[in-house]
């Protein structure tokens, strides 16, 4: 018996010690990211966020920031923070992304209020992924978040969640999201040119606007600088800027062409995973067939629905690219990674953008 | 005391045996074979062996190797171990490797999404006795390849089945030192493809009920052109009569249902030793790109074939008549009407190629020699048919034979 009284003490322990265990503790201390070690198993042990974990406020020297325009993600919210080690910068640079020091991080928290409409009404994070600057480059980590929203666990093979939420219109929503696996990130981050894994968003062109910082609403190149992260760069009116695809005072070839970049020129450029399709969306990109205008699919398969070109001047129902961006379908739908729904407003945007081109016939009718 | 104690013990093995039964069910079988080969796939090591149990698995995402060298995938056997994609919720491919030396053998990728097996930038790629292709036959939403390795170097694909692709079953595109050999192929648009390659040999496969039997084609508008060197011997290309099933747009999809050979655009390439029957609408044609009347503007691009030789093969016509559906089938038939000679020769000769008294340079001739009784017509797309040769001994020359393609490995 009272062996029985030790066995179910010590089985209680266990139990508490493991609830215990599971329960978000705040994170104190200042940010524990050295590259030369194994990953963390779980997000809490980085202290990227002071006090409740998925209130997600950064720590000391955790700086959050956006894109001007970003990418898609099945209407995702995104939380972005960039973390650089004391006393380290980045060189100004005009064209390509920030490559960061060694020792920093990007993190990129993904979530989904419960009502888009209202969102006090609190959110569900999936995801953090984390592109770390290690001695030999830039690595991925994803960590899932556990239901309970406790805390994050580290995983490589990625998962599918079931995600709900109402949307800007009342409607209802219902995915499987699709959390990437550790190779299909580099299917979108691997750089050809410098045979490396590289970060997409951060650009100068797309971090060169105003964000609402805690302590006042600064330009985040100017912020960065004042910060001491990024060395070298001028005032952000002398910076290149990209437009938000968003924004309907730009014009339509802009905004499209700023949608382009950052959903499909990642793949799509001349030194990118899609290189061998000959078709570049890239802002630098000026040819307009390699940008697709009367292009020929090369291997798109059942991904060309019947249609010729990848795109057909003034006719986005004849054109490729209209068609894999609205399409769901996982052997047809571009980007081939990251979405399980259609952008509604960004197929909308590509649409009018193909539809006011001049319009022109390709080749020969048949 | 007791009771409490035994009410935790019931928890506990409540737990232990919840878990097994989730293991249990068959599609968590499915769902953790996946998470488990997915995991191997990424921590592999350098040279590892990767082995697949026996079974069929629902798969519902890529599998995919990156960035680590000299790994073997191999099955129980490609009747053994299958990997299902029908119902994939992500991604485009079955399987996409992204590294070099990787083995593939054994093992057979059923229904994926888009491309069953991809594999780019990769230098080595071997692909041995897998069964690749999709279930629904003729069917547009099937997907485009098959076996699809693409700037990649020492491809080596061999005794593989592969059936059922909207576009082509085997399909090697930008590719160098290439050997496809020993493989049956049917049910594909068009059954093997090697596009954009340099230096391929094809040899001892069997393309059947197809809708063309062997493409050679060279195309503009692509980071990696002007293919060359291209050896396609000792094949039975055979029946490939069923109906074109490709997506408009795609360039197989202007290929006529009976279709043995195309060559086109491509320099140094030699067809011999061939068996080529029972094709309703051409048996071989050689033909430029300008055939297929698409604008290009790619300035470095040779849309001429240059150095072909066809010699030593075997040709039997199709009893049946020619598929007027495509394009090709309709600028044939507004030729020929129903019946197309067994070899046709589109006549078109880069002026490049061209001595200065009008004739071809040695090492750029079209040639057809010792091919039997065949029937021929160049057809002169240049002047738009207007003179037009059935005369064959015209063209009844050789070219030094082209070299054995060897792999390093």
């Amino acid at each position: 018996m009272r062996k029985s009284i030790l066995v179910v003490t010590s089985l209680l322990t266990i139990v508490v010690g493991l609830v215990l265990h599971s329960c978000s503790t705040p994170s104190t201390g200042e940010v524990v990211l050295n590259v030369a070690d194994k990953s963390f198993d779980l997000l809490s042990k980085y202290h990227f966020f002071e006090g409740t974990l998925n209130d997600l406020k950064p720590n000391v020297g955790v700086l959050p920031y956006d894109l001007a325009s970003p990418l898609f993600t099945d209407y995702a919210h995104k939380a972005r923070f960039v973390y650089v080690p004391k006393g380290k910068q980045v060189d100004y640079q005009e064209e390509g992304v920030l490559n960061l020091p060694v020792g920093s991080c990007y993190i990129k928290n993904f979530y989904y209020p419960f009502d888009f409409r209202d969102l006090s009404k609190g959110r569900r994070i999936i995801e953090t992924r984390m592109l770390v600057h290690r001695e030999n480059g830039w690595e991925s980590l994803s960590y899932i978040w556990k239901d309970d929203q406790s805390d994050a666990t580290l995983e490589v093979a990625g998962d599918i969640k079931q995600v709900s939420w109402i949307h800007d219109d009342g409607k209802k929503m219902d995915i499987d999201y699709v959390i990437p696996n550790k190779n299909q990130c580099k299917g979108c981050h691997w750089d050809n040119k410098n045979n490396a894994f590289m970060p997409i968003g951060p650009k100068v062109r797309n971090l060169n606007h105003d964000y609402a910082y805690a302590d006042g609403v600064k330009n985040q190149i100017e912020k960065w600088t004042a910060m001491g992260i990024l060395k070298g760069a001028k005032p952000g009116a002398q910076c290149p800027k990209m437009v938000s695809y968003y924004d309907t005072t730009a014009t339509v070839n802009d905004r499209a062409r700023a949608y382009l970049e950052i959903n499909c020129a990642h793949c799509h450029n001349p030194n990118g995973p899609a290189y061998t399709s000959g078709l570049y969306v890239n802002l630098e990109n000026t040819n307009p067939e390699n940008l697709g205008i009367c292009k020929a699919p090369v291997a798109a398969g059942i991904g060309t629905g019947d249609r010729l070109w990848d795109i057909v001047p003034g006719n986005h129902n004849a054109s490729i690219l209209s068609y894999r961006m609205e399409s769901v379908d996982a052997g047809v739908k571009m980007p081939e990674v990251g979405r399980v729904l259609a952008h509604k407003e960004g197929v909308a945007l590509i649409n009018r953008w193909i539809d006011e081109m001049k319009a022109g016939e390709c080749g020969v009718k048949q | 005391m007791r009771k409490l104690f035994s009410v935790f013990a019931t928890a506990t093995i409540g737990l232990i045996l919840f878990g097994c039964n989730q293991k249990g069910a068959s599609s968590g079988d499915s769902a953790a074979f996946e998470k488990e080969v997915q995991e191997k796939l990424i921590n592999a090591k350098e040279g590892e062996v990767i082995e697949l149990p026996e079974g069929t698995f629902t798969m519902t995402r890529p599998l995919i190797l990156d960035g680590i060298n000299n790994v073997t995938i191999r099955g129980k056997g490609k009747d053994k171990t299958i990997l299902n994609f029908k119902g994939q919720k992500d991604g485009a491919e079955g399987l996409r490797i992204t590294a070099n030396g990787t083995i593939l053998e054994d093992f057979a990728v059923i229904d994926a999404k888009g491309d069953c097996i991809k594999v780019q930038d990769a230098q080595g790629i071997t692909f041995r006795r897998l069964k690749v292709g999709w279930s629904t036959e003729g069917s547009t939403l099937n997907g485009s390849y098959g076996l699809y390795p693409v700037q990649s170097s020492n491809v080596l694909i061999e005794e593989c089945e592969v059936f059922g692709s909207s576009d082509a079953g085997i399909y090697v595109g930008q590719s160098k030192n290439i050997i496809v050999r020993k493989n049956l192929v049917h049910g594909n648009v068009a059954g093997i493809e090697i596009e954009n390659s340099m230096d391929a040999d094809v040899y001892e496969n069997t393309s059947e009920h197809n809708t063309g039997g062997v493409l050679v084609f060279d195309l503009p508008d692509l980071p990696v052109k002007n293919g060359a060197r291209c050896r396609v011997y000792n094949n039975k290309i055979i029946d490939n009569n069923i109906k074109n099933f490709g997506p408009k747009g795609t360039t197989v999809s202007e290929i006529p249902a009976g279709t043995g050979v195309i060559i086109m655009a491509t320099n140094q390439c030699e067809v011999f030793g061939n068996e080529i029957k029972g094709h309703n609408s051409v048996s071989l044609a050689v033909v430029s790109y300008l055939s297929l009347q698409k604008p290009y503007k790619d300035t470095v691009y040779d849309p001429y074939v240059g150095g072909v030789s066809v010699h030593d093969n075997q040709f039997e016509r199709g009893t049946g008549s020619l598929d007027n559906s495509v394009l090709f089938g309709k600028m044939f038939a507004a030729i020929f009407g129903d019946k197309v000679p067994d070899i046709v020769f589109d006549g078109s000769i880069n002026p490049a190629y061209k001595n200065a008294d009008g004739s071809t340079k040695e090492d750029q001739k079209v040639c057809f020699h010792n091919n039997g009784n065949v029937t021929y017509t160049n057809i002169d797309l240049e002047h738009k048919s207007a003179n037009m040769s059935n005369d064959i001994t015209k063209m009844d020359c050789t070219i030094p034979a082209l070299k054995e393609v060897k792999l390093m490995q």
